[in-house]
């Protein structure tokens, strides 16, 4: 059996200059293990600012008010089904004992893998720092959704940019993750968030005949709208209470926040009785859709809506249609049927 | 000399099915020898992360040359999206490909895509025998990150006798030679995976296994495996459909068949028996005690 810290990282890594108890704290100097233990800390990062903090301060203070810290873009994103009174209840035995269970502290990017429903992969490359190690970190959470989707491994061909060699954070930078310095309400509000026109320069890409056609939709309709080539993952029942269902589906309707545009949609699951085990219920449930704006990492140059006008003008491919939505959700999905 | 000029009309028609620029199944060695050569492009299959840390320098990596459509496990991409992914990998029509999996126990997953690449009309395809395992084992240069090569302009032309759907399958059940690579449990109508609906193997079926083609990893002589098909009886000559589960293994026999032995009338069934088993009208035969 050999050593989670071996003495080759020890002599590689210069994390290791500090002892075992600078960060999982414990006894050294005890002779049996319960009093070598006592104290001990299994995930010091779960508190950045103590831990990784008293090398790494602003970063680490930076990240207890980012996304994948806080987990806010959940609890934010479902606010405004609730009552001020649901929203309290909600927020106390809905998001901080299930939803912010799931976020990441430090050591979930950068030592092991995540633990996703109780499990992981183990430590990333023994207990060597890793600066990303996606497969084996963004992939667990991820895992369901937007990872297999970019790697071909739900439906249809690989992502374009993964057959290129590229992965999350070629797009992602670390100042997403880790946060600048407010707090982020949800992704959208992100403000270095990646967009394709950071590489793929519309104005000047391409024949003029492409050229042009970016320029008629670009008001209009989303880079994914046209560019996404295989169905993604549209999950049909709440992932709570009675267990979510999920079929592949590739759709497209009206933006919920930019009618005017139109884009990829993937359904959300929450539906009418999602909290109700917690005693939780939804006023306001109608005020949001269930339908999204989404962006399937799962891109290609070409796709059958670029190689055919008709596709969209004439088929109406993938538009969503009145019949297509789920029976009992909300009445505000009708408005983003195109 | 009409007899002769015929001959020749014929032996160029006949030609073809055997010219390759490469063995069928290449060493580690041989790949060494020829990584300068300009036609080549060595494609390297395996997930990308160990693409990435080490890869035959110079190889390029491909995925999603098989996917899931249709209900079906393994099926081949669309011609558009097939041919925008050999494009990319710097693959035309010339190109000297050389297919490089994990080890000798992916050899089933590399013959899947020298099949796909034959079939989308790339003739000279070769499997990096024993695969990267033997590369590296055999002590060649490893190179890593990911490396590019300039995109092509190909287009796919796929060759309609590689391939077999349900429909030619039917109409070529009494008078065609049927091959089942799969296991003998499962042919035998002990074991069935998942996702195949019934029992047992095609009516007149003859069982083939993929697994008798390697051993220890590396590809049996040609000699060799020229003789378990003598010793079956089975004929050249005849049509011929190769089924496993769900169309992968199936390409094993396929590529030594005709890219080996040169056989010019073999099909390999995309939809093997995941696809023909949901047919009540075909009812598969089980091993029965006489």
């Amino acid at each position: 059996m050999g050593f989670v810290v071996s003495p080759d990282a020890l002599a590689e890594d210069p994390h290791f200059y500090l002892d075992c108890i600078s960060c999982h704290q414990g006894n050294q100097n005890a002779a049996d293990k319960a009093a070598a233990h006592k104290g001990m800390i299994k995930r010091p990062s779960d508190q950045p600012e103590t831990s990784c903090g008293q090398c790494h301060e602003a970063i680490s203070k930076t990240y207890t008010l980012a996304l994948h810290y806080t987990a806010a873009g959940m609890k934010n994103g479902v606010a405004p089904r609730f009552n001020a009174a649901e929203k309290k209840l909600f927020d106390q035995k809905v998001f901080e004992q299930s939803c912010r269970s799931c976020h990441a502290s430090c050591g979930d990017c950068h030592v092991q893998s995540p633990v996703v429903s109780g499990i992981n992969s183990g430590l990333l490359d023994g207990h060597r720092f890793v600066k990303a190690d996606e497969s084996k970190t963004c992939a667990l959470c991820h895992g369901g959704r937007v990872w297999p989707e970019f790697t071909g491994d739900y439906t249809g061909v690989p992502d374009v940019h993964y057959r290129k060699g590229m992965t999350c954070t070629d797009c992602h930078s670390g100042d997403q993750f880790h946060g600048t310095s407010g707090a982020a309400s949800g992704r959208k509000d992100v403000a270095n968030r990646p967009s394709c026109t950071d590489c793929h320069d519309i104005a000047t890409m391409g024949k003029d005949s492409t050229q042009e056609t970016h320029a008629t939709h670009l008001e209009h309709v989303s880079c994914s709208a046209c560019h996404v080539t295989s169905e993604y993952r549209q999950c049909s029942n709440c992932h709570e209470g009675s267990g979510a269902t999920a079929k592949p589906g590739l759709v497209l309707g009206k933006s919920p926040r930019n009618p005017k545009e139109l884009t990829t949609l993937r359904l959300i699951p929450t539906v009418r009785d999602t909290f109700k085990h917690a005693g939780v219920t939804m006023s306001n449930y109608d005020s949001l859709p269930n339908y999204w704006d989404a962006v399937p990492h799962n891109l290609a140059k070409r796709t059958d809506r670029t190689r055919d006008c008709n596709a969209c003008h004439v088929e109406g491919a993938h538009y969503l249609q009145t019949s297509d939505l789920p029976e009992g959700l909300s009445l505000k999905n009708l408005e983003l049927v195109p | 000399m009409k007899k002769l000029a015929l001959l020749l009309v014929l032996a160029a028609l006949v030609a073809p099915a055997f010219a390759r620029d490469v063995d069928a199944i290449v060493s580690a060695d041989w790949l060494e020898a020829n990584l300068g050569n300009e036609r080549l492009v060595v494609l390297d299959v395996r997930k990308m992360d160990d693409y990435k840390a080490g890869h035959v320098p110079g190889a390029v990596n491909a995925m999603g040359l098989y996917m899931a459509k249709n209900d079906l496990s393994n099926e081949v991409p669309d011609a558009e999206d097939l041919s925008d992914i050999l494009a990319e990998s710097g693959i035309d029509a010339n190109s000297i490909v050389v297919v490089v999996e994990t080890d000798g126990a992916r050899f089933t997953w590399a013959t899947r895509v020298a099949w796909t690449l034959v079939y989308a009309g790339v003739p000279n395809v070769a499997v990096l025998d024993g695969g990267y395992a033997a590369w590296t084992k055999a002590g060649k240069g490893v190179a890593t990150g990911f490396e590019s090569k300039d995109e092509t302009e190909f287009q796919v032309s796929f060759n309609a006798a590689y391939f077999a759907d349900k429909a030619y399958v039917l109409k070529n059940l009494k008078k065609a030679q049927i091959l089942d690579v799969r296991a003998y449990d499962t042919y035998f109508g002990l074991a069935k995976a998942a996702f195949v609906a019934q029992f047992g193997h095609i009516p007149g079926a003859t069982s083939l296994p993929a697994a008798w083609i390697t051993a220890d990893g590396m590809v049996k002589p040609k000699a060799e495996l020229e003789a378990m098909v003598k010793a079956l009886k089975l004929s050249a000559s005849k049509e011929t459909i190769i089924h496993c589960d769900s169309g992968v293994l199936a390409t094993t026999w396929w590529w030594i068949l005709t890219q080996q032995l040169g056989w010019t009338k073999v099909r390999s069934y995309d939809g093997s028996a995941q696809d023909i088993s949901k047919d009540p009208a075909v009812k598969f035969v089980k091993l029965t005690w006489k």
